[in-house]
């Protein structure tokens, strides 16, 4: 559900084009107007994430990988795009396999590598040292481990529309396995020992790119059923009866102003200095109802990137 | 103001007697919608009143800002409240000139291009957000998509239209000019400019010196 409860995407819209008198209804810019709100509403949002991400605050339930896959047949490798074809059982190669270990057999010559990229249900991307410099037309073997090359578990999180603005620390991972579900820094993660006797009883976890990667502890059977929290992006507006998503108060007062600025450009208009004045006055009130305090000098450039 | 009364307020000051020497008035108007006047026929004297009030509604829409517009000349707004689309395309009203908004029964506002916008709107056409352009006599999808503009009869258009006053008009003596009355004189104007063979350029200068010294 959208934040605002008092404006409409046409209430938002209509607001900001109230004193822009060269706006006509019948232009392309009306037409073109669920783009600029959604942009303006992206924009005001990233510039206030480090007051508004709260709000923002959803949850998902990522998928722990916690089982292998075998191959079945048919299996090849080409060395020049480093990509292994091969019939795996169950369901062949799915998007929650980038990131796992793999290993695969050519005669004597054993490889091991970590999945970069799925292409299909029987195609991947392999990455690793001392891969086969020749393409292989038979492989004996494929085995993808549940986890990465150092024992993490990768679950893909590119479906989720992610505030990425500061550090995971934004974010909180839950788990029904243990209540001790720790966000680690790259290099914590990279030593955190699953059977080391302070973590046998816990999840450690990390954010890397699209990735969200995890260790178990070595006391846990599995990582139960995991709730991501995460701060969302704003909802996409697509109709004008939908509401946008941005606090009401001087949240939403600054996102009419970017609006209307962002209306004038398109107009090949001046942005007016009142109008800077304006945003300036509304950004020290959103400070000052989150009880927080902002320079004149952050204050300038921020609206300087807004406008 | 009616028709009749600009009429002859214009005839005072182009034309003002009948061929037989007697001067134009209410009284014998019927004479002069049939024979003409001294120096024109009545018919090229509509012909000259409906040209200045074309050009004089297109320096009011090309000058005024949009809410000043719709109060000084409101005379000449038309809503019509049956437009009909069939295969994504709807055909313009008679008389009209120019667009103020179209919507659906429902209230959704079907935005009116220009073709040129075309390439730059032309994927943002969906049911929450219809668009139409305006070519010829009609306004069309670029593609019919009756699902996005159905087949009906109940569009609502407003916009900005006159209507050609005949002969009939001035005789009858009831027909009421769309323009508000404080536009009558600068139509009289105009229709002078133009009855004195003035140019296009002198007569657009002339309205929009008319129209310009009024907002």
């Amino acid at each position: 559900m959208a934040l605002s409860t008092e404006y409409t995407s046409i209430d938002f819209f209509r607001q900001a084009v109230s004193e822009i008198s060269q706006f006509k209804q019948n232009s392309k810019i009306f037409t073109q107007r669920f783009d600029l709100i959604n942009g303006t509403q992206e924009a005001v949002q990233g510039q206030f994430a480090d007051l508004v991400a709260e709000a923002y605050m959803t949850d998902a339930t990522p998928v722990l990988n916690e089982v292998g896959k075998y191959y079945t047949s048919g299996a090849s490798y080409v060395a020049a795009t480093k990509r292994l074809t091969a019939t795996m059982a169950e369901t062949g190669w799915a998007v929650t396999d980038v990131g796992n270990m793999i290993m695969f057999r050519d005669g004597a010559n054993i490889y091991v590598a970590e999945i970069s990229q799925r292409i299909s249900t029987t195609v991947v991307v392999i990455s690793g040292d001392n891969l086969p410099a020749a393409d292989i037309a038979a492989v004996s073997d494929v085995l993808m481990a549940a986890t990465g090359v150092d024992g993490s578990s990768p679950i893909d999180i590119s479906s989720l529309r992610m505030l990425r603005y500061s550090n995971q620390l934004g974010l909180r991972l839950e788990s029904t396995a243990t209540k001790y579900v720790i966000p680690l820094d790259p290099v914590a993660f990279q030593k955190f020992q699953p059977s080391a006797w302070s973590n046998k009883d816990k999840i450690g976890w990390m954010l890397q790119g699209n990735k969200l990667l995890v260790k178990l502890g070595s006391s846990l059977a599995s990582g139960g059923t995991l709730k991501l929290w995460y701060p969302r992006l704003p909802y996409v507006i697509t109709t004008d009866s939908e509401y946008v998503d941005l606090l009401d108060g001087a949240m939403v007062q600054i996102g009419i102003l970017v609006l209307k600025t962002r209306i004038q450009k398109r107009l090949n208009l001046p942005v007016q200095p009142e109008t800077v004045q304006e945003m300036q006055d509304k950004i020290g009130l959103l400070y000052n109802s989150f009880s927080g305090n902002i320079k004149k000098e952050e204050i300038q450039s921020k609206v300087e990137a807004l406008v | 103001m009616i028709v009749q009364a600009a009429i002859l307020n214009l005839l005072q000051r182009i034309d003002q007697k009948l061929k037989t020497g007697a001067l134009i008035t209410s009284v014998n108007i019927a004479t002069w919608g049939t024979d003409g006047g001294d120096k024109f026929q009545a018919q090229r004297i509509m012909d000259i009143y409906d040209e200045a009030r074309l050009v004089l509604l297109k320096t009011i829409d090309r000058l005024y800002p949009k809410d000043m517009k719709a109060k000084q000349i409101s005379g000449v707004i038309k809503k019509k409240a049956d437009l009909q689309f069939a295969a994504g395309e709807a055909t313009k009203p008679t008389g009209f000139l120019v667009e103020e908004r179209l919507y659906t029964v429902a209230g959704v506002q079907i935005t009116i291009l220009p073709v040129s916008d075309m390439f730059e709107t032309e994927d943002l056409n969906n049911a929450a957000n219809p668009i139409v352009y305006d070519y010829g006599t009609k306004f069309a999808q670029k593609t019919a998509d009756t699902a996005i503009i159905p087949n009906a009869s109940t569009y609502v258009l407003w916009y900005y239209g006159i209507s050609t006053y005949t002969i009939a008009d001035v005789t009858g003596g009831a027909t009421v000019e769309e323009f508000n009355q404080e536009w009558i004189p600068v139509i009289l104007q105009l229709a002078e400019a133009i009855a004195m063979e003035q140019g296009s350029k002198q007569l657009n200068a002339l309205a929009e010196a008319l129209v310009t010294t009024r907002i």
